[in-house]
């Protein structure tokens, strides 16, 4: 094995031992804003197996959204939802339904990996090198303009209802004037 | 790549739905002095902006071309489902105001929002690669997110938008996954690449599992057990025309897609998923069923009725070849019809009872002898009365069993389709025999009078002369599905 | 570059804890983060596959482009539901969310 195969071979060992540690954390920290950072790290592990994928658009986008966006929306909403002493706030379920999840789970990898690694077992070692002066930053521009173009107008639509979306269903009065216009209907319960 | 380039005129369904969403909400956001009684009116213009994007679907007809490099298809099954979900979205805003405004909702959100929701489903019918399958079917689950939790003052609708939430992301990560799965074996994320990239040759066994993980993830929205179980608890905690919307608009999309992948892409790999599904259908034929004849609330009810006439939609798609599509076809319009007739009426009753208890339904027939009457309709026709249209989709259902081979399955569901008479005309007896607690005559305005109406006529025309709608379904199928 | 079957083992390994977690959490805010953790283990899958089966044709990335798309909408209108059910803090625990209900 040469240096450089090693020296990729430590650094997505140290990237794994991120990912799954994170993963592990989320689901097995008692207290669900340890839960929360756990999962930013995880993240972070997930951005740099993009980098050495030489997914480099996607690990910048990985860290921006899921770290900058989804893992800080997660923190506040866990801190405004907080209610007093945070140490036991990420149980889990009975006893008998997390012995099925668990199962579930596990069969599924031992299941999965299997057949995977039957799947590949004469993959090259390495994979075929991207011609010289390949911009792959500059071809996904290109293609979500061209030949995604509609799954990315698509997208602009999502993006519109999640905003209102979000807005109507943290809204906190009845909108208008119809406020009370029956007192006692539809009281806040 | 082959395949079309951009083609914006075959989108003029979703462009005018979108649009006059868009146009709905910001009116609705910019209006000085708008009450909750002058937003209707933005119900009426979606009601337009439904019956134009359906003409221009109709007109779409017998196009059968793909577009946009490979990743749209327009054909006459994908206008056929269009039409079918422009049509629930259309009834859906013609009874929503009134429940709507009671329960201070601004009809004009709820119609911005029906509108997105109908526009995604008008895409994923006619999706052809896994990132605009995806995309058209998030956009569908984002806008019932919303539609779901709309309603305020109560506990009840926001908890059951986060059910839906979190059940229905859960399912499209593991549906992400086998495609993740299949894009890796196949290298291609097209539908129409994915048979041809394994050949004539056996299908990988990891491709087998993939194929099974994207039939978890959609069969969340068609309520295939086990699945199902979000559809009661949503059922009961969402506002009705939601309900109403969301049982027939989004299976109805998923169906036409599960078609499409199924029957198309993963045809060949038959030997891994029909055994499965048979097995499933049957399951969610029993489930749905037997779970509806202890329910007392007659949205909890609905609900599992939606998940037993999943159940004989789904032994349909085991079935396959053409008669089994075109019975998927034929069944869902029938049943997106019937449904939501039934919704109408709930949603009159229940906002007058303040509650959706089948025992508030006591003495319909007298208080209101329409309303009694197309509940009646609906209901006999779920259950498979003839003359009605539900008979006969359940005689094409059935009958694309058998041609099939597959007359075991077809003979247990003939059987456990006779308990459902059982808990309809439960209900339909509550109506007309039981003594009514209040005796004040119902009012519902003209939206909901013409919802009745259409539901009414669909039910009746559809059983007595199923000729159009059923060849409407064989020819769009013998169009072929790529 | 480590060989292709790592990087499925890994992403497996992700999308079964996500699992589990998603199955087996009380805390509807976790059940969140776990699925969370899912959707990447399919990212990882789709770049990896991306590389090394179709290096040219990017189509597993700009399928992840859309998938953290979706991801950060969805969780942004899962806050939203979050937040309204706070409000009705007596009759509503979070930390008490169960699939099935009855």
């Amino acid at each position: 094995m040469s240096t450089d195969q090693l020296g990729s071979l430590l650094v997505f060992a140290g990237l794994a031992f991120l990912v799954v540690g994170g993963g592990l954390g989320v689901v097995f920290f008692r207290n669900v804003f340890h839960a929360a950072v756990s999962m930013a790290f995880a993240f972070l592990g997930v951005a740099g197996i993009y980098f050495s994928l030489q997914a480099d658009f996607l690990g910048v986008i990985q860290v921006l959204i899921y770290i900058g966006a989804v893992a800080v929306i997660i923190a506040f909403a866990i801190m405004l939802t907080r209610r007093g002493d945070m140490a036991e706030t990420n149980r889990f379920v009975s006893p008998g339904q997390l012995a099925l999840g668990a199962l579930t789970a596990a069969g599924l990898w031992v299941a999965l990996l299997g057949l995977g690694l039957s799947q590949w077992p004469g993959q090259p070692a390495q994979a075929p090198p991207l011609p010289a002066g390949t911009d792959l930053t500059l071809s996904l521009g290109q293609l979500l303009l061209s030949q995604m173009a509609l799954p990315f107008e698509i997208a602009a639509v999502l993006l519109l209802v999640a905003l209102v979306g979000a807005v109507l269903i943290a809204r906190e009065d009845h909108p208008g004037q119809g406020r009370r216009e029956q007192p006692g209907e539809v009281g806040k319960s | 790549m082959d395949g079309g380039a951009m083609n914006f005129a075959i989108l003029w369904p979703e462009i005018i739905t979108s649009g006059v969403g868009v146009l709905v909400l910001a009116v609705g956001l910019l209006a000085k002095g708008e009450t909750l009684q002058r937003s209707r009116a933005a119900a009426w213009v979606g009601v337009l902006a439904t019956v134009a994007a359906a003409l221009a679907a109709w007109n779409l007809q017998g196009r059968n071309l793909t577009a946009f490099f490979g990743g749209y298809r327009l054909d006459d099954l994908a206008v056929f489902f269009k039409i079918v979900v422009l049509l629930a979205a259309g009834m859906t805003l013609l009874f929503a105001p009134d429940f709507l405004v009671r329960h201070f909702v601004r009809p004009s959100d709820f119609t911005a929002l029906v509108l997105f929701g109908v526009t995604g489903m008008m895409l994923l019918a006619s999706a052809l690669d896994f990132i605009t399958l995806y995309i058209s079917l998030e956009l569908i689950s984002l806008s019932f997110y919303a539609l779901i939790a709309i309603q305020k003052g109560e506990v009840r609708p926001a908890e059951a938008g986060l059910k839906y939430l979190l059940l229905s992301s859960l399912a499209s990560a593991v549906m992400l996954y086998g495609m993740s799965l299949i894009y890796g074996l196949t290298g291609s994320t097209y539908l129409e690449a994915i048979p041809k990239a394994f050949g004539s040759g056996q299908w990988p066994l990891l491709a087998g599992v993939g194929v099974l993980f994207i039939l978890a993830g959609l069969g969340l929205k068609v309520y295939l057990v086990p699945f199902h179980m979000w559809a009661p608890d949503v059922y009961e905690g969402a506002p009705v025309p939601t309900v109403a919307f969301l049982a027939t608009g989004s299976s109805a999309a998923t169906l036409a897609v599960i078609l499409r992948l199924f029957e198309g892409s993963f045809a060949a790999a038959g030997g891994v998923w029909v055994p499965v599904l048979l097995v499933l259908a049957i399951v969610t034929m029993g489930v749905g069923n037997l779970m509806a004849l202890p329910q007392t609330n007659i949205k909890r009810l609905l609900a599992y009725s939606s998940i037993a006439h999943a159940g004989y939609i789904l032994l349909a798609v085991a079935a396959g070849g053409s008669s089994g599509a075109a019975a998927v076809m034929y069944y869902t319009l029938l049943y997106a019809v019937s449904t939501i007739a039934a919704f109408a009426v709930v949603s009159v009753y229940s906002q007058a009872a303040g509650s959706s208890d089948i025992q508030d339904l006591a003495g319909l027939a007298r208080r209101s002898p329409f309303l009694s009457f197309v509940m009646l309709a609906a209901f006999a026709s779920l259950a498979g009365v003839p003359p009605l249209a539900g008979f006969m989709a359940k005689f094409t259902v059935f009958a694309a069993a058998v041609e099939a081979g597959l007359l075991v399955p077809a003979g247990l569901g003939l059987v456990i389709s006779v308990i459902s008479i059982y808990y309809y005309f439960q209900v339909i007896r509550v109506m007309y025999v039981s003594e009514p607690r209040e005796s004040t005559p119902l009012t519902f305005g003209w939206g909901t009078r013409v919802a009745l109406l259409l539901g009414l006529a669909g039910i009746l025309l559809l059983g007595v002369f199923p000729g159009p709608a059923l060849h409407m379904a064989q020819t769009a199928v013998a169009a072929g599905l790529f | 570059m480590v060989p292709l079957p790592y990087y499925f083992a890994l992403s497996l390994t992700l999308f079964s804890i996500g699992l589990f977690g998603a199955l087996t959490k009380r805390n509807a805010i976790t059940v969140l983060m776990s699925i969370e953790l899912m959707l990447n283990a399919v990212n990882i899958n789709l770049v990896a596959f991306s590389r090394f089966i179709t290096p040219q044709a990017l189509l597993g990335h700009l399928f992840v482009i859309f998938t953290i798309t979706v991801a950060a909408a969805e969780v942004a209108v899962g806050l939203a539901l979050v937040l309204t059910l706070n409000r009705h803090r007596d009759s509503v625990n979070l930390q008490d969310f169960t699939w099935l209900r009855g």
